[in-house]
């Protein structure tokens, strides 16, 4: 009897069991092809059943996009004073937990944007605008860039919300308030996140929003909340405004 | 049974008598097919969808169970920000990273599937298997690049990898993920048909008998 194929009936299966693990070296060659090209239908089938899946997700991806084009284009040419070997992505992909402190991140994030000719605004520049009265007023602007959940957790109160990944959902209101306001704050979380700059280079150059006017609190929210400064909670202007963790 | 039918060798390892009943089997498929169908759902978005059109997302049950650490409920974009991270794909290849983005959940939800019901259990384990090398060598480059950068020790590293359940240890990590390489194995090297629906998709070859 062969011991090259799985058993068929019970009688044989003991005699070939016992072959094809005593020496799984000797399995043949058949039996490994025909788990292979089991392993491959899985993963096409996989790959299928993926690609409906993310058409039928609302918040799919666009698979034709290239979501960093604006990371890495402007990476290609850094200045001089930037250490060449830290790249835009590398930079902002740092770990969560690293021995790095608060002042060598935001150098390096000042760094990055230094490098995409964008703007940073310090966290007590950031609050100042925001208590200006002009606030109120529509001269100056707060994007939130990060994604529903987090925002509706909580926001700078009046923030509106830019989603980089499916700006189409956001764009037509927070453009046409960017092109009015003279100045416009953009943040995300902070630290490694990188949708602000990406949502002010998306402004910058897709919606062709004046870049000088164009801030990135690098900072972040979590930086916002933690200094006990108040966040909305919910929908813009939902008046549900609570105090920060201090 | 006949009175001629050969009696079974007394086998050791993992097809041997216990081996046979295909209760090991069992367990392994159970276990890594549930590991799996959970980190890949989790990566998809579709959990996220439901409890959201369920109405049940902010409920203090859901929110704590999603915001425990154990489970980290994403989509598509938050998977293809954590995959961008390991660098794994040259700059002109950000199609590529798309679609890995799309199609690894939903492989792994697959074979989750297939190994919990038993079907196209080598295909389904050998799959996994190989995905788990690539996963783990990957965290392993990547907790090194970070151990190097950083000058912080090894085990210290922790990050999101992107397996559906927020920042990890990179120390704890790896032997998870070596442990469920072990159960792919298992699952790829037992001939036990017992309790599987259909353990082949693709038929084996009828083969001649060679004894006379």
């Amino acid at each position: 009897m062969s011991a090259s194929s799985f058993p068929a009936s019970p009688r044989p299966r003991v005699i070939w069991l016992h072959k094809e693990v005593a020496v799984w070296s000797n399995v043949p060659m058949r039996e490994t092809k025909r788990v292979i090209l089991e392993a491959v239908l899985i993963a096409v089938v996989g790959v299928v059943v993926a690609l409906s899946a993310n058409a039928a997700n609302p918040h799919g991806l666009a698979l034709g996009t290239d979501y960093f084009a604006p990371l890495r284009a402007k990476a290609k040419s850094p200045p001089a004073s930037a250490p060449a070997a830290i790249t835009a992505t590398q930079a902002a992909t740092a770990p969560t937990v690293t021995a790095k402190t608060a002042t060598d991140e935001a150098a390096e994030v000042k760094a990055i944007l230094e490098r995409l000719e964008l703007h940073p605004i310090e966290h007590d520049e950031a609050v100042t605008l925001f208590r200006d009265p002009g606030y109120a007023q529509g001269l100056y602007l707060f994007i939130d860039a990060r994604k529903d959940d987090e925002y509706q957790a909580g926001h700078v109160p009046g923030a509106l919300q830019l989603y980089y990944y499916e700006e189409q959902r956001y764009a037509e209101v927070a453009v046409a308030l960017a092109r009015a306001a003279e100045k416009v704050v953009i943040y995300c979380n902070g630290g490694e996140c990188d949708d602000s700059l990406l949502t002010a280079d998306l402004l910058r150059g897709k919606y062709a929003v004046d870049p000088a006017k164009l801030f990135v609190y690098y900072a972040g929210y979590e930086h916002w909340y933690n200094a006990g400064l108040p966040i909305e909670r919910g929908a813009c202007d939902s008046g549900d405004i609570v105090e920060g963790a201090r | 049974m006949s009175a001629l039918a050969p009696t079974r060798p007394v086998e050791p390892g993992l097809n041997g008598r216990l081996g046979r009943t295909g209760v090991p089997l069992l367990v392994a498929r159970l276990l890594l097919g549930g590991m799996f169908v959970w980190m890949g759902l989790a990566k998809s978005g579709y959990p996220e969808l439901a409890l959201k059109k369920a109405g049940v997302w902010d409920r203090p049950t859901v929110k704590s169970v999603r915001t425990s650490g154990y489970v980290e409920l994403g989509g598509p974009v938050d998977f293809l920000k954590l995959i961008r991270e390991y660098q794994m794909f040259p700059d002109a290849a950000w199609g590529l990273l798309n679609f890995t983005a799309v199609a690894i959940p939903w492989i792994e939800v697959l074979c989750g599937l297939l190994l919990i019901f038993g079907v196209g259990v080598r295909g389904a384990a050998g799959l996994l298997f190989a995905l788990l090398i690539v996963f783990t060598t990957m965290i392993v480059v990547r907790g090194l690049r970070i151990h190097h950068a950083d000058a912080i020790p090894f085990c210290a590293v922790k990050f999101n990898c992107g397996c559906g359940a927020g920042d990890v240890l990179i120390c704890r990590k790896i032997p998870e993920n070596l442990a469920l390489a072990a159960l792919a194995l298992f699952c790829l090297f037992s001939r036990a048909t017992r309790l599987c629906l259909r353990k082949q998709i693709i038929p084996a070859a009828p083969t001649a008998p060679t004894t006379a």
